[in-house]
């Protein structure tokens, strides 16, 4: 069953109960208090009649007879001559005498008390669909005991017990419903947000990770719903990461599929060509040469994709690396290339340590250099500089070029495999849009990042922060010896 | 009037390498390597079809076919983009045909061929030396008499003289007329050949290369 049902059933069952038990208890409690008092009032009245009785008996003769009895009875029934008021007088054999309202045996339906000496009984009877109060005393006289019996008819208290009772039945309907009515709203009000929380939850599962419940309080289910609502958020988070990680995949697949395709038409479309037409010098040359250059363009992508291949799998073994040692390094490796280009190299790195691995980060800054270098050719430009400095834990290297720079919107993305800014450019230059995705990962294996910091026309720079620290004297001896 | 064609692609050696292809089949090319640009020459001049990359530097294939569709200029996709998933949505906007990267030049030609053809901006009427081949009658006449050729042999001499020049090599032949994958040991291509050769009696003008096909030679000599 649901829980608003439950709410509603619970209160409406509690609420029912608690005004049946009030109601019936004040009905009796209101109906003993008139019923004492019309005992109270019937022993008083008969107790009067009583003696009434007693008095005028008592100036007659002193032989009073079961006929002077009756005669007597009879007269004071006349003389008071009430309503739903009757005597009854019996001799000591209990037969009577005269009844102004005749008695069956068997209609008793309680006793108050029995009749003692000077005390009278009070009897309730049923009889003819009415409640009789039988007041009941014995008067001593010569001729031996005599019963009076009085009887009140007191219908009208049952009556108005009934009457309540029905105006009680009514009121109860009548609560019954507005209590229904209040308690469905209560467990509706309170079930609600229930009901949010459950649907919210149902979507989740359904994959829609964006819907949240949102309900404040401080209560359990606010508690639960702020729990439904973070662990929504988890669930969002990651299931993004997730799918962000699939697309990159995906682009990576497609990327390459189309970056394989390209060489491969025109390798095989010349080489088509080449085998099935007549073809002049001129035109055997340029098909030939064709087929040279983007088949070394395959050879390149393909050694850029191994390196990215082995280093994702190389275990990573940190150690100290001299930063003056590697800058002469790299500036003799690099030196060649620069000056064929006509480039203007300047290496300046500051006395420290960094923490890589030498041929990677070797490798990093070389990928990087020769971007810079391409992006001066195309400008026209020749200056690249590559500098390092030691800032507190951290050794900073940035290789700066004058370059044609990299439009704003296109940073975040210039890290992706086979993603290119100039595609046209960059294939006259040989570039598979390998070398800075290489760059990131083997940055991320040294624990290192990698950030660019560019603008169009005036150039690039890249900035690659590595762990680093200051040469202790202990390493320099060491390095002396 | 040889049929004018504009090569849309970016890439330099494939670009070249069409324009090789067509101009050599006796088509009449321009190549542009740039969305923008192609857009300025299409609205400048009129073409018969324009072969289309869809990623392209300035605006890509796509909105460019768009454009094009204003001058009910056929077009046929060039890409590299193979997925089910692209080509439906390059035929759906209205390409006329699809060709995916690597492909071969024979299909190329075969491809463009069949687009013209069916806007009929090609001529119905192949001619070559001495023959005449009306490709709406399927009649062929040499110096005015008819030749009867099999169905086959017809296909095949089409098919040389859409491929003028080209070396057409034995499984080429064979999955261009018959269907299907070459097994190699079939001596059919050459039979069908040799008969048609010698119908129309231009056993100087198909020559045998290298014992792998024949090449129809545009030779004045017979």
């Amino acid at each position: 069953m649901k829980f608003k049902w439950k709410l509603f059933i619970w209160t409406m069952a509690s609420v029912t109960l608690a005004y049946c038990l009030s109601g019936s208890m004040m009905i009796t409690s209101a109906f003993r208090v008139t019923y004492d008092k019309e005992v109270e009032i019937a022993t008083e009245e008969h107790e009067i009649m009583q003696n009434t009785l007693i008095m005028v008996l008592s100036h007659l003769s002193k032989n009073v007879t079961d006929d002077v009895w009756r005669q007597v009875v009879k007269d004071l029934d006349d003389t008071s001559a009430r309503k739903n008021f009757y005597f009854c007088i019996q001799n000591k054999e209990k037969s009577d005498l005269y009844q102004s309202y005749s008695m069956k045996k068997d209609g008793i339906l309680a006793y108050n008390k029995d009749e003692g000496i000077g005390d009278t009984g009070v009897f309730l009877y049923t009889q003819d669909d009415k409640y009789l109060l039988m007041t009941r005393s014995y008067i001593n006289s010569d001729n031996g005991k005599y019963y009076l019996n009085i009887i009140r008819d007191i219908s009208d208290i049952f009556e108005s017990r009934t009457n309540q009772l029905s105006i009680f039945y009514r009121i109860m309907g009548i609560i019954m419903v507005l209590t229904a009515g209040v308690s469905y709203l209560i467990a509706y009000y309170l079930a609600k947000p229930l009901f949010k929380i459950s649907r919210v939850a149902d979507e989740i599962s359904e994959g829609n990770f964006s819907v949240r419940a949102n309900l404040e309080g401080y209560d359990e289910i606010g508690e639960l719903a702020m729990d439904i609502d973070s662990m929504a958020d988890t669930l969002e988070k990651n299931f993004e990461e997730l799918n962000d990680a699939v697309r990159r995949q995906e682009d990576f697949v497609g990327n390459f599929a189309h970056e394989l395709k390209t060489p491969l038409t025109s390798i095989i479309g010349y080489a088509d060509t080449l085998r099935s037409k007549k073809l002049d010098e001129e035109e055997i040359f340029k098909a030939a040469n064709y087929i040279y250059t983007e088949g070394k363009r395959l050879e390149g992508m393909s050694f850029k994709l191994l390196e990215m291949q082995v280093t994702k799998q190389q275990e990573m073994v940190l150690k100290d690396v001299d930063a003056q040692y590697l800058g002469d390094n790299v500036c003799g490796a690099l030196t060649p290339l620069m000056d064929s280009t006509g480039m203007e190299l300047n290496v300046d790195f500051e006395p420290g340590i960094i923490i890589a691995d030498t041929d990677l980060i070797k490798s990093v800054i070389f990928n990087a250099a020769d971007n810079a270098r391409k992006a001066n050719e195309s400008a026209g430009r020749k200056k690249v500089d590559i500098l390092g400095k030691l800032e507190n834990d951290k050794y900073i290297i940035s290789i700066i070029d004058e370059g044609t720079g990299i439009p704003e919107e296109e940073l975040g993305k210039i890290t992706e495999a086979f993603y290119m800014v100039d595609k046209s450019r960059a294939r006259k230059q040989g570039g598979a849009g390998l070398g800075l995705a290489l760059c990131k990962q083997i940055m991320e294996q040294l624990g290192g990042t990698i950030e660019f910091e560019s603008k169009v026309g005036e150039g690039t720079k890249i900035i690659l922060t590595l762990k680093g620290k200051e040469i202790t004297e202990e390493e320099e001896e060491s390095e002396d010896e | 009037m040889a049929a004018r064609i504009l090569i849309v692609e970016d890439e330099k050696a494939i670009a070249d390498l069409i324009y090789m292809s067509l101009t050599d089949a006796g088509y009449k090319c321009e190549k542009v390597n740039d969305g923008f640009e192609a857009a300025d020459l299409i609205e400048e001049k009129r073409y018969d079809l324009v072969l289309l990359d869809i990623m392209l530097p300035g605006c890509d294939g796509y909105e460019l076919l768009d454009y094009l569709k204003e001058y009910e200029t056929p077009v046929i996709f060039v890409t590299a983009k193979a997925d089910v998933k692209d080509r439906v949505k390059g035929l759906k906007l209205g390409a006329d045909d699809y060709l995916t990267k690597p492909f071969d030049i024979v299909e190329l030609l075969a491809r463009v061929e069949t687009v013209l053809r069916r806007y009929n901006k090609n001529e119905t009427k192949l001619s070559f030396a001495d023959v005449v081949v009306d490709t709406e009658a399927h009649t062929v006449t040499q110096n005015g008499n008819n030749i009867s050729l099999t169905m086959k042999e017809y296909e095949i001499l089409i098919l040389f003289l859409q491929n003028k020049n080209i070396a057409l090599f034995r499984e080429k032949i064979f999955e261009k007329v018959w269907g299907g994958e070459y097994t190699g040991d079939s001596r059919t291509v050459d039979l069908h050949v040799q008969r048609m050769r010698k119908k129309l009696g231009w056993e100087k003008r198909i020559v045998p290369v290298y014992k792998v096909g024949y090449r129809l030679e545009d030779t004045d000599e017979v």
